[in-house]
């Protein structure tokens, strides 16, 4: 079975979520400035990972981000960076081994098992 | 031109209802006939060897045979008269069983009239016949199998063991159907996917068989011997060839859990999935509905099989044969509301409880309720449900339910000694080899059997409480139960619509399709070249399903090993002397076998007969070989030569599906009246506005002209073009006096001998209202 790590780390705005695996790196980048707390997001993460944060105490003035992020549950699918209307997330996908061009082209890949 | 008359009493089904001296007598007086005779049983070989004999001592050249439907013995006929050197299309019936004796046994008198008006026409039609040839088409080799249960794998196997190359299409992504998901099955309780894992494989290595899993049939054009199909496969996302079959390193990090289909809604898959460890092919499928794209299994997968770019790919086959064998789908039981199905956690259906004592299964082989956990202590087995219940428009028996029931009680009670289990039941059906025995083994095990259908399952405190009245020893019962299992009924897949239409197939009141005859024809489909195997044509169970396989492969290697067919030569001519080019026939054509050349050119190989442009053409250049203009014109006369009976109907039926439809209710004995004088055409589309008129004119008092159902039409769209020109006739027939309710069109299917009887009752009765033909004439006049 394909092994799997998760890590996350706060900087400024900046709740950044990782996953490792042997074959990519995923940085799931949340900037909580930008976010407005439309929560569409929690409405469509398909793993419920993503949660309603304060909102009431945070349009009176508090500093806390808007969307809470359940690393555990997090799968890294994307949607929420896909539908976030004032792209509060962003994605970095970094391919190990093979790179991600030539995996995304139909020439057939050395096979790793 | 010496006819031979032959009125048959096949044994009393005739000779019960009819004055056969009297028939033959009549017979005998008709103008050309050289011989008359009654035969016991004309198609036996005495009476056929009789026939032949006349054939040579009177120098006959043609012959009547006065018996059962065209459609049964025609072609028994045809033989006996080409073995004594006569051209096989010198042979005309007249129907006096099916559409005489049969249906009119409380009217003997006008019966016999009726079937001298019968016999007189096929005479008078016989007299005009010409010899035909037949010509001879190549078809393919290759069959189509639709449906991967065991009865199309049963099928497939067959068919390319003798040498035929077989597609099998698949609408899911493995074969295998029902039987692959049961635990162990009666009468033995040996396991069912161990004794048929192993025909699986052989389909997927047999080098005669192409097998396309995942694909589903969206057209089908041509005719038997040459069925032009077409279809999709759908993107698995997964690459076969690179696919190991290992599944768990894709599906053990997908992160989405959907139910299973293959384990009805009691266990759980993932996105990526196999359905089953045994599944052929063993490869992996990505479920579009449920993947969330996070692409865990692309990276996980060792062989890299894994292809989101994968797209639905179209195919196209030609084939000689179809077998369809699209199976069945389960009851669905919260239909039935009273049991709280999807209500009532503990109330299951029988396919979750094999799936439960499954060893492979969601629950690893324990039986478990699925609101604790545990193991019931008490088991209730309702039978019938969605079954012999007009409620839930399913009146028909699901047949394999008793035997399911006995043997999932059997199986729980070795496994559970402790466990209390009655079987709720209206009757218990155990008729097969073994089965009756099976009952018995059950009852020795200490399963209680309550006769009576249970009304109602209300849950109280975690307990399910049966009501129910015992009709053996009397009584009103409400009794606790820790687990209730509905042992739902089979009905048609749903899925197998889209083919069904595409084929053009009839289906039973029961919505199964239909087969061609219920007893003789038991695996083939109304449609040529078409046979139908296993649960598609009625709930069956695996040892019949299997026999129903191979019966159809058989059939189907039958009419392809010779790698050609050969043809009726029933197609349409012109005369090119007196076409008019005006192109007319040109659209009317279904099959454009009709070229507009000067004059018009049909093409006979791709003609099938069904006369629309002979009906259309305005100057009667197009003409029939078989069921010509004069031949129905010479039926028409002499059905109106003598009026012997009032309302006198002219009736025409197209040969697919009317008449069919008046054969059946024959062989279902409904009675209606004796009026219709039946003249059977290729399509409704063949009946000219001139047939009619003519009718009519020689003092018919109505005609009915009946066809397939709208949008049934074997040649797709005779029935519109016969309905129309039926509204121009009637709007005609008002301005010259004449009431237009006087030409009636119905429509049949092959399986609605009701409707059928139906229709010519309520014709009479319409016609009884108007008075005899030419009534409205006199009454018009005084008026004026």
């Amino acid at each position: 079975m394909m092994e799997i790590e998760k890590d996350m780390e706060i900087e400024d705005s900046h709740i950044r979520c990782k996953q490792k695996t042997a074959e990519s790196e995923k940085i799931l980048d949340y900037d909580y400035k930008k976010c407005a707390g439309c929560s569409i997001c929690v409405a469509l993460c398909p793993k419920k990972a993503l949660q309603e944060g304060p909102l009431q105490e945070i349009a009176k003035g508090m500093d806390a981000p808007p969307v809470l992020i359940d690393l555990d549950a997090c799968v890294f699918c994307g949607m929420c960076v896909n539908f976030c209307p004032v792209r509060a997330f962003s994605m970095k996908v970094k391919e190990r081994t093979p790179p991600l061009e030539s995996a995304s082209e139909e020439t057939p890949l050395e096979g790793t098992a | 031109m010496p006819i031979g008359v032959y009125v048959c009493h096949c044994g009393l089904n005739i000779a019960g209802v009819l004055n056969m001296d009297e028939l033959k007598s009549f017979s005998e007086r008709l103008p050309d006939v050289a011989i008359a005779r009654d035969l016991q049983f004309s198609c036996s070989d005495i009476g056929q060897e009789q026939i032949q004999k006349d054939i040579a001592d009177f120098k006959l050249d043609r012959v009547v045979v006065a018996a059962c439907s065209p459609r049964l013995h025609e072609p028994t006929f045809r033989r006996a008269i080409v073995k004594a050197g006569l051209n096989p299309f010198m042979l005309e019936m007249a129907n006096i069983r099916e559409q005489c004796s049969w249906v009119h046994m409380d009217q003997p008198a006008q019966a016999t009239q009726k079937a001298k008006d019968l016999i007189r026409m096929a005479v008078a039609k016989a007299a005009l016949l010409q010899p035909l040839d037949t010509e001879t088409i190549p078809v393919s080799k290759d069959v189509l199998v639709v449906g991967g249960g065991v009865a199309g794998i049963q099928a497939a196997l067959d068919l390319a063991d003798a040498g035929l190359h077989v597609y099998l299409v698949e609408r899911r992504p493995t074969i295998g159907g029902y039987m692959a998901l049961l635990t162990d099955v009666f009468p033995t309780n040996d396991c069912s996917i161990c004794v048929l894992a192993p025909k699986m494989s052989d389909v997927y290595n047999h080098p005669n068989i192409s097998l396309m899993a995942y694909s589903e049939v969206l057209g089908v054009e041509g005719s038997v011997g040459n069925f032009r199909v077409s279809g999709m496969k759908k993107a698995r996302f997964v690459d076969p060839k690179k696919c190991k079959g290992c599944i768990n390193e894709c599906a053990g990090v997908c992160p989405v859990d959907v139910p299973s289909e293959y384990d009805f809604g009691i266990g759980k898959r993932k996105a990526v999935y196999v359905p089953f460890p045994q599944a052929v092919p063993l490869v992996a499928c990505v479920d579009p509905q449920a993947c969330i794209g996070c692409a865990r299994c692309v990276e996980a997968c060792p062989a890299d099989a894994i292809n989101f770019e994968e797209m639905s790919e179209e195919f196209k086959l030609t084939v000689g044969a179809i077998i369809v064998a699209t199976g069945w789908q389960p009851f669905d039981a919260s239909r039935k509301e009273e049991y709280g199905y999807g209500r009532h956690k503990d109330v299951i259906t029988t396919l979750q409880l094999e799936r439960m004592l499954n060893a492979s299964g969601p629950t690893k082989g324990e039986v478990v309720r699925p609101s604790t956990g545990k193991i019931p202590k008490s088991i209730a087995f309702l039978q019938c449900v969605g079954s012999r219940d007009a409620t839930v428009g399913n009146i028909y028996c699901s047949r394999i339910c008793c035997m399911a029931s006995l043997k999932n009680s059997q199986l729980v009670k070795e496994k559970y000694p402790d466990t209390e289990i009655t079987i709720h039941y209206i009757d218990l059906r155990a008729g097969g080899e073994g089965y009756e025995e099976f009952y018995v083994r059950a009852q020795n095990l200490g399963i209680n059997f309550v006769r009576g259908r249970v009304s109602q399952i209300d849950e109280v405190d975690g307990k399910l409480y049966l009501n129910y009245e015992d009709t053996l020893s009397g009584g009103f019962r409400r009794v606790a139960y820790d687990l209730a299992v509905l042992s739902i009924g089979l009905e048609p897949d749903r899925n197998a619509d889209v083919l069904g239409n595409l084929l053009g197939l009839a289906r039973r009141t029961d919505r199964f399709f239909e087969i061609a005859h219920p007893k003789m024809r038991p695996v083939e489909a109304h449609i040529d070249g078409v046979f139908i195997a296993g649960c598609a044509s009625g709930p069956k169970e695996i040892q019949t399903s299997i026999a129903q396989g191979g019966a159809a492969a058989a059939k189907a290697m039958k009419l392809l090993h010779r790698g050609e067919l050969e043809l009726e030569p029933t197609s349409a001519y012109v005369d090119r002397d007196l076409c008019t080019e005006c192109k007319l026939c040109v659209d009317i054509c279904p099959k454009r076998a009709i070229s507009a050349r000067s004059p018009a050119l049909v093409d006979e190989a791709a003609c099938k007969g069904c006369g629309s442009c002979a009906a259309a053409c305005p100057v009667d250049a197009i003409q029939m070989r078989l069921f010509s203009d004069q031949q129905i014109l010479a039926q028409v006369k002499a059905a109106t030569q003598e009026k012997s009976e009032f309302p006198l109907i002219v009736a025409f039926l197209c040969n697919w599906c009317s008449y069919g439809a008046a054969d059946l209710a024959g062989t279902s004995r409904i009675q209606y009246p004796t009026n219709a004088r039946n003249i059977r055409v290729m399509c409704a589309g063949r009946v000219d506005p001139s047939f009619v008129l003519e009718a009519l004119q020689r003092g018919a008092d109505g005609v009915l002209i009946a066809g397939c159902r709208i949008g049934e039409c074997h040649y797709v769209k005779g029935n519109y073009q016969a309905l129309q020109r039926v509204q121009v006739l009637k709007g005609i027939l008002e301005k010259i006096g004449i009431n237009p309710g006087r030409v009636k069109i119905v429509w049949c299917a092959a399986s609605e001998g009701d409707i059928f009887a139906k229709d010519v009752k309520q014709f009479v009765a319409e016609l009884k209202e108007m008075g005899p033909i030419g009534t409205e004439l006199k009454e018009a006049k005084p008026a004026a």
